[in-house]
């Protein structure tokens, strides 16, 4: 009997060690694609994650970083572990405007043998911009975000149109004591400043930066914007106070009916449609306003998937962005959480447009797009606009020398960077 | 041999504050940004150059310092005042020293934030309250000659509980008998505040002026979330500049040159308050006899 | 009178810490304030000196009521029983401090200083700190800004309790000299009966904020009024018998003596004090001490008494003296 019982000891533990070891060779088998995402995009993002771990089980596993929720952090988050050489991501969810910065650091693998022309062609006009860099593809776009000019449907039959209309007509408004302020936007000495600015100076129609690195902000197009935000201060129309305003501000007073019109992006609108806002049904969207010469634009903002060189494993990282990029994905990501699609089928998908009245405004404003400067120095550009424009809207500086300032030290910046060579 | 026992310290001192200066002293030698492809490359010194000729680092350390010198030092005489108050005998103290120290305890983002709600024109309830008494359109946190008076009062109501729990360490360890000595001897309130409290509180004081002037000198977050260092860059602070340069412009080299330029200035500034004050707490015993 | 205390009570939340102390001090009078600690000794003097405010009765010092008066211009020279020295002064600096914030001129302050330090044999201590001194020598600093003030009373709290037994024995002739001998009236706080003996002339035992008996130290050592005071006062402690029909007899030590006809008893130690012996009986009565000669020589059987006219009566209800 002892004897027995043995035995049986002696293949318990044998058959627990086999099997240890089995369970251990499947796990080599099995990859781990790490995605650092901002927090908000992990949330959202989860649902389909999960569907997909489901279906790869012992192949593929997905392993998300949930990123802090401010954009600009996350970029430091991922620098800081690029700078550590072997980054523990093999996809990072990017900012459309880091992406030069990026490619020219050496941390990203080119998309190109990936993605197909056919790929390419499916992608909406605007989100196929904001991936390349030096003719190589390098970010594939899960959201399209722009810039759009909020309006209320109560106070006017339609949008202002042009820089004019827009003065004269919020100052009737304000005049007639329909509302406070007349045009509530990003003002604040922030990354919202230069898109505000792109926006105006397309449609004034001028060039922040050219395609041949032709600097134009001390151009007649460029000073007109920035003395055309003054003004809209010294006139009343927006408070002094949006030189602190970024997105929040500004939408707390569209939303809280004080204000006829607002410059934001799309996940303004989920915000101002919930029970606690004043202009619930009440407001249209639409794209920035321009002049004659000039062409309406919105700013390009869009979130996309890049792979770092580092990654091991590009092939299932390709699958995994292939996925979560798909039309189910996107179309999951909308209804569910407002994320603007980025796959061109999406805008004539009869579903959506019955659930979303706002999306042809979407689709036209994602036409209108433009990207920021598309320069691997576009962080110090962008400093430099920020610093002069917030002087002139805080009356610290005239636009004529703050314009020049911000023409010649961006030209500085160029040059020394060798753009010129 | 007594010394032998010092290694362990200095070894690990040498390892958290040696290394990355030895590290930033060197990379500030050396150009290392997207141009270089990251790759450091000695340039001869040209960063400091760069520094030197750069007025932006010049008002920045302006800026840093006038944040610096105005929160602390509105923080220490409150500070003073909380801890004389808190180191009285009051009925459940207890309560009321917790709840002083609550600010304290917030994470500073997280306080940043609420201090910019509470500046906001015209929502923030600060706007509310100085529309009434008559100051129309003040914009504190939009305004270049006012926001760093923002950030200077959101500092102070976060860090003077720190202080004052310090203080009041030190004020628990001056011995009661000694101020009823010194009142029977005739010695006013006044007089046993600047003749007991101050000198034996001088050790205290120190080390809060000199901790918090290095943490103030140090400011990022607070002023990053507040105004991002705007309007106009009228509250960017050295340290929000060395990141700038780091973390957006990826220029390392420059970053570190920042960062030891104004490491180097802090150690003065520093030594330079620690004397200052010796020396005013040393006048106190003039009457040598 | 120099100082009266007339029906005294300090009350701090609804708890009286003294009551009912009424003391009158002689000029020139040594009157030491003995009791456990806690029994409000310290309370009493902190009253008289004005750090705290009487919840009821008065303090009059000269036949002026000190009601309202602040404590420097009651004129008190006091010494804490932690001395209460400046740690971050000098000596020099510690005796100056009072002067120099009475408005002393500066050769005035030498002058006194120089005059305290000189009779107080601390000359050479003027320029060290508080802490780099001996408590002897801190003590002295404590006596000479007490000198210093050129007070019209001394309130001293226990100014020996932070001595070794060596230096209190030293140091008393001493502060005999400096101050109690003086023609300025002291008060004297003590928790220690012998040291109370030696150095006063008057002694006011204190018992849980009440005073027990006020007179000198011969007096509450040879009538002491209440069971209390006869425990309290005298080394060895007094031999308290089971009380009997309400009263409580007691005899001192030195008045048992060996007698044939007394108790038959067992001796149960004894304890060598020099010149004398102290011995424990245990008796039908319990135990009790006797002091003896050294050369006094215990029988196998031995048998104690004392005479009827030594003993002490105290009322079992009241703990006062009934004879």
């Amino acid at each position: 009997m002892s004897k027995y019982r043995l035995y049986l000891l002696i293949s318990t533990i044998s058959i627990a060690i086999f099997g240890a070891r089995m369970v251990n060779g499947r796990d080599i088998k099995l990859t781990t694609i790490n995605i650092l995402m901002p927090a908000p995009f992990a949330d959202s993002t989860s649902k389909s994650i999960e569907r997909f771990n489901n279906t790869h089980k012992g192949n593929i596993k997905i392993k998300v970083t949930k990123g802090p929720r401010e954009t600009e952090s996350v970029s430091d988050l991922a620098i800081s572990n690029l700078l550590l050489g072997n980054s523990t991501y093999d996809i990072i969810l990017m900012d459309v405007t880091w992406l030069p910065k990026y490619a020219s650091a050496g941390w990203l693998m080119p998309l190109d043998s990936w993605f197909v022309r056919k790929d390419l062609k499916e992608l909406a006009p605007g989100a196929r911009l904001g991936n390349r860099f030096k003719n190589k593809l390098y970010r594939w776009p899960l959201v399209a975000d722009m810039g759009l000019l909020y309006w209320r449907k109560d106070l006017m039959s339609s949008p202002p149109k042009t820089p004019y209309e827009l003065i004269k007509l919020t100052e009737k408004l304000i005049s007639q004591g329909k509302v406070k302020y007349g045009y509530v936007w990003q003002g604040r000495q922030y990354e919202g400043l230069s898109c505000v600015f792109l926006e105006l100076i397309e449609g004034f129609g001028g060039k922040w930066l050219s395609k041949t690195n032709e600097v134009g902000l001390n151009n007649k197009e460029a000073k007109e914007v920035a003395s055309w935000l003054r003004d809209l201060i010294e006139r009343g129309i927006t408070p002094a106070s949006v030189t602190n305003f970024s997105e929040p501000e500004a939408l707390q007073a569209f939303k809280s009916g004080e204000a006829a019109l607002m410059r934001n992006w799309p996940y303004a609108y989920a915000e101002l449609q919930k029970e606690d806002s004043n202009v619930k049904n009440k407001i249209g969207i639409t794209t920035m306003i321009s002049k004659k010469g000039g062409e309406t634009t919105s700013t390009l903002g869009s979130w996309g998937f890049v792979v770092l060189k580092t990654s091991k494993h590009p092939d299932k990282a390709i699958k995994v962005i292939k996925f979560l990029t798909s039309e189910t994905s996107q179309r999951d990501l909308f209804i569910s959480y407002g994320y603007t699609p980025t796959k061109a089928s999406l805008y004539k998908d009869k579903n959506l447009l019955e659930t979303s009245p706002i999306l042809p405004e979407l689709a036209r404003a994602l036409e209108a797009t433009k990207p920021r400067p598309e320069t691997p120095f576009y962080a110090q550009l962008s400093d430099i606009l920020q610093r002069e424009l917030s002087s002139i809207l805080t009356g610290q500086n005239n636009v004529e020398d703050a314009m020049n300032n911000a023409h010649s030290k961006t030209v500085k910046i160029l040059r020394s960077s060798g753009a010129y060579r | 041999m007594n010394y032998l026992l010092l290694i362990p310290a200095t070894l690990l001192l040498l390892l958290v504050f040696g290394f990355p200066l030895i590290r930033y002293f060197w990379l500030s030698l050396h150009a290392s940004s997207v141009l270089t492809g990251l790759e450091p490359i000695y340039n001869n010194g040209a960063n400091w150059i760069r520094l030197i000729s750069d007025g932006r680092f010049w008002q920045d350390l302006y800026q840093t310092s006038r944040f610096a010198v105005f929160s602390v030092g509105i923080e220490m005489i409150l500070a003073l005042v909380i801890a004389l108050l808190l180191n009285n005998e009051w009925k459940s103290k207890q309560i009321y020293r917790s709840i002083t120290l609550l600010p304290w305890a917030l994470p500073t983002t997280i306080m940043a934030l609420s201090w910019r709600w509470i500046f906001n024109t015209p929502y923030g309830p600060i706007d509310q309250i100085l529309n009434l008494i008559g100051f129309n359109n003040l914009n504190i946190l939009s305004n270049p000659s006012l926001a760093w008076v923002g950030t200077v009062i959101a500092d102070v109501w976060k860090t003077t509980p720190f202080i004052a729990l310090i203080l009041l360490a030190g004020l628990q360890t001056i011995p009661v008998d000694l101020y009823e000595a010194f009142r029977l001897e005739g010695g006013s309130p006044k007089q046993s505040f600047l003749y007991i409290t101050l000198p034996l509180l001088k050790p205290y004081l120190l080390l809060g002026l000199i901790f918090r002037l290095a943490q103030a000198f140090g400011v990022f977050d607070l002023i990053q979330v507040m105004t991002g260092g705007g309007p106009a860059s009228s509250t960017e602070s050295l340290a929000i500049y060395s990141y700038l340069n780091a973390m957006r412009f990826l220029d390392f080299g420059y970053s570190s040159t920042i960062m030891l330029a104004s490491f180097m200035i802090l150690i003065f500034v520093c030594l330079s308050a620690y004397i200052v004050t010796i020396t005013i707490t040393n006048n106190f015993r003039r009457y040598k006899l | 009178m120099t100082l009266t205390l007339e029906n005294l009570g300090l009350c701090v939340q609804r708890n009286w810490i003294i009551r009912n102390i009424n003391i009158e001090v002689q000029p020139g009078e040594c009157l030491a304030l003995l009791g456990p600690s806690g029994c409000g000794k310290s309370t009493t003097l902190r009253l008289i000196a004005g750090l705290d405010k009487p919840s009821e009765g008065s303090i009059s010092l000269f036949n002026k009521d000190l009601k309202g008066i602040s404590p420097v211009n009651r004129k008190i020279g006091m010494v804490f029983q932690s001395y209460a020295l400046f740690p971050h002064l000098t000596v020099v600096e510690n005796l100056a401090l009072g002067l120099k914030v009475r408005g002393y001129s500066i050769a005035e302050q030498k002058r006194r200083i120089s005059y305290v330090l000189e009779l107080l044999q601390i000359a050479t201590l003027r320029n060290r700190k508080p802490q780099e001194i001996s408590g002897g020598q801190r003590q002295r600093i404590a006596l000479a800004r007490a000198l210093l003030r050129d007070p019209l009373i001394y309130l001293l709290d226990e100014p020996m309790s932070n001595l070794d037994a060596q230096l209190r024995e030293d140091l008393r002739p001493e502060l005999r000299k400096l101050i109690i001998s003086g023609d300025k009236p002291v008060i004297y706080v003590t928790h220690d009966q012998q040291e109370a003996m030696a150095i006063s002339n008057r002694i006011a035992v204190l018992n849980n904020g009440n005073l027990e008996q006020i007179g000198t130290p011969q007096e509450l050592y040879l009538k002491p009024q209440s069971i209390f005071v006869a425990n309290f006062i005298g080394r060895p402690q007094i031999n308290m018998f089971e009380p009997l029909d309400s009263i409580r007899i007691a005899v001192r030590p030195e008045d048992i003596y060996l007698d044939p006809d007394g108790i038959q008893c067992k001796l149960i130690y004894k304890e060598w004090l020099g010149q004398n012996q102290l011995l424990f009986f245990d008796t039908p009565k319990g135990t009790i001490r006797m002091i003896g000669d050294t050369a006094l020589d215990i029988p196998s059987e031995p048998r104690i008494t004392w005479k009827k006219q030594k003993e002490h009566h105290f009322s079992t209800k009241s703990g006062k003296r009934i004879s």
